[in-house]
C-alpha cells in the first residue's frame, strides 16, 4: 500500500527517516516565515547536497497533517495562473519544533555516546 | 516567473482530474507542484512536452493517487484522534460533575429529612451512600463527643433534627462541602471517601460544635 510514499530518501532507508520529516518541516518554516511545497522540497535537497530528497508522497500528508494538528496555518496566493498554497507555522508550531528539534539532537548525541562509546568515554 | 501558459495548466489539472485527484485543496497544490517541477526544466531549455512528461514518470501510474489517498489517511487519523480526545475530555468531564452533584445531592436533597420543623419529632434516617463506605453518621452526643460512629447510624428523634445530624467521616481524606456548616443551623455535611477535593476536617468539626453549642444556648 503507498507504494510512492515508501520512500523520502534516497541516500538513507526510510526506517532511519521515519519521524523526522515533521522536525525536518517545523525547523525550515522556523527559519523562513512561509513556505510552499515545492520550495520546501527544493530546499531539503540543496541543504542535504542531495543527500535527503523529500517525494511529494511524504511530504503532502505531512504538511496536511501539521495543519490538521494546529501546528501550521495556510494561506493561497495567485500565481499567474494558479493557485499556490504556503505554510505557515502557528504559536504551537513554533513550540514543537523548538522541541522536536531539541529532541532530535538529544538523540543523536545518545546515539553517538551509544555507537561510540571509545570516542566518548 | 511563469512558463507555463494557461493552456498548458488546463491540460495538466485535466490529467490530474484524470487520475482520481478528487481532493480539491491537494489538486490545487499539486498542480503547483507539477507546474514547478516543469518550469525547473524548461528553464533549462526543454520544451512543455517533454518537461511535463519527465515529470509524470517520476510519480508512476499511481503515485498521485496514492499520495491523495496517504494525505487523506493522515488527516483522517488526526480527526479520529481528536474526535476522541474530545470524547474521553466529555466522559470524564461527566463523571466529574456526577462525583460533584452526588455529595450535593445528598446535601441538599438527601437532608430532606433533616430539615424538618425542629418540633417533628420522627426516627430520622441518616442517608448514606452504599458506595461511600467512609462516610457515617453521626448524633450530637457523638459529635460532642469527639466519638465517630463507625457505622452508618439511625439517629432517633426526639431532637431538633435540623440542628442534630450530621454526616461525618473519620477519615482525613475525606471530601466536604466547605460552606455546609455556615448554610443554616441544620448541619449536614456530606463526606465522601476517595475524592480529591479535601475540606479541613477538623475545622469543621470544632465549627459545628461551636454552631450546636450557640442553639443550645438559646
Amino acid at each position: 500500500m503507498h507504494n510512492y510514499i515508501m520512500y523520502n530518501c534516497i541516500m538513507y532507508s526510510k526506517e532511519l527517516l521515519k519521524g523526522t520529516l515533521k522536525t525536518i518541516v517545523l525547523q525550515l518554516l522556523t527559519e523562513n516565515d512561509k513556505m510552499y511545497g515545492y520550495e520546501i522540497a527544493k530546499l531539503v535537497k540543496h541543504r542535504s547536497q542531495e543527500r535527503i530528497l523529500l517525494t511529494e508522497g511524504a511530504l503532502y500528508p505531512t504538511l496536511h497533517r501539521l495543519e490538521a494538528e494546529g501546528l501550521v496555518e495556510t494561506e493561497s496566493i495567485e500565481i499567474g495562473k494558479r493557485m499556490r498554497k504556503y505554510y505557515k507555522l502557528t504559536e504551537p508550531g513554533k513550540e514543537a519544533a523548538t522541541q522536536k528539534v531539541s529532541e532530535f539532537d538529544r538523540f543523536v548525541q545518545t546515539m553517538h555516546i551509544l555507537l561510540h562509546p571509545q570516542t566518548t568515554s | 516567473m511563469s512558463f507555463i501558459s494557461e493552456k498548458q495548466l488546463a491540460i495538466i489539472s485535466a490529467d490530474l482530474t484524470d487520475q482520481g485527484i478528487v481532493h480539491a485543496r491537494l489538486k490545487m497544490e499539486l498542480l503547483d507542484h507539477l507546474c514547478c517541477m516543469i518550469e525547473d526544466r524548461m528553464q533549462t531549455g526543454e520544451d512543455f512536452e517533454t518537461a511535463y512528461q519527465e515529470v509524470k514518470s517520476t510519480f508512476g501510474t499511481n503515485g498521485l493517487r496514492e499520495l491523495q489517498a496517504a494525505t487523506i489517511d493522515h488527516v483522517r487519523t488526526i480527526k479520529r484522534n481528536t474526535s476522541h480526545r474530545v470524547l474521553t475530555f466529555a466522559a470524564a468531564a461527566a463523571v466529574a460533575c456526577l462525583l460533584l452533584i452526588a455529595p450535593l445531592k445528598n446535601f441538599f436533597g438527601g437532608d430532606q429529612q433533616a430539615l424538618l420543623p425542629a418540633s417533628q419529632t420522627s426516627t430520622l434516617n441518616v442517608p448514606v451512600e452504599e458506595t461511600v463506605p467512609m462516610a457515617i453518621a453521626c448524633s450530637e452526643t457523638a459529635l460532642s463527643e469527639k466519638l465517630i460512629c463507625p457505622e452508618p447510624v439511625e439517629v432517633k428523634a426526639p431532637m431538633p433534627v435540623h440542628k442534630k445530624v450530621i454526616l461525618y467521616s473519620d477519615s482525613e481524606s475525606v471530601a466536604a462541602p466547605a460552606n455546609s456548616t455556615k448554610a443554616d443551623s441544620s448541619i449536614a455535611l456530606a463526606s465522601y471517601a476517595g475524592t480529591t477535593w479535601v475540606s479541613e476536617v477538623e475545622e469543621l468539626k470544632h465549627i459545628m460544635l461551636r454552631e450546636i453549642e450557640a442553639t443550645d444556648t438559646l
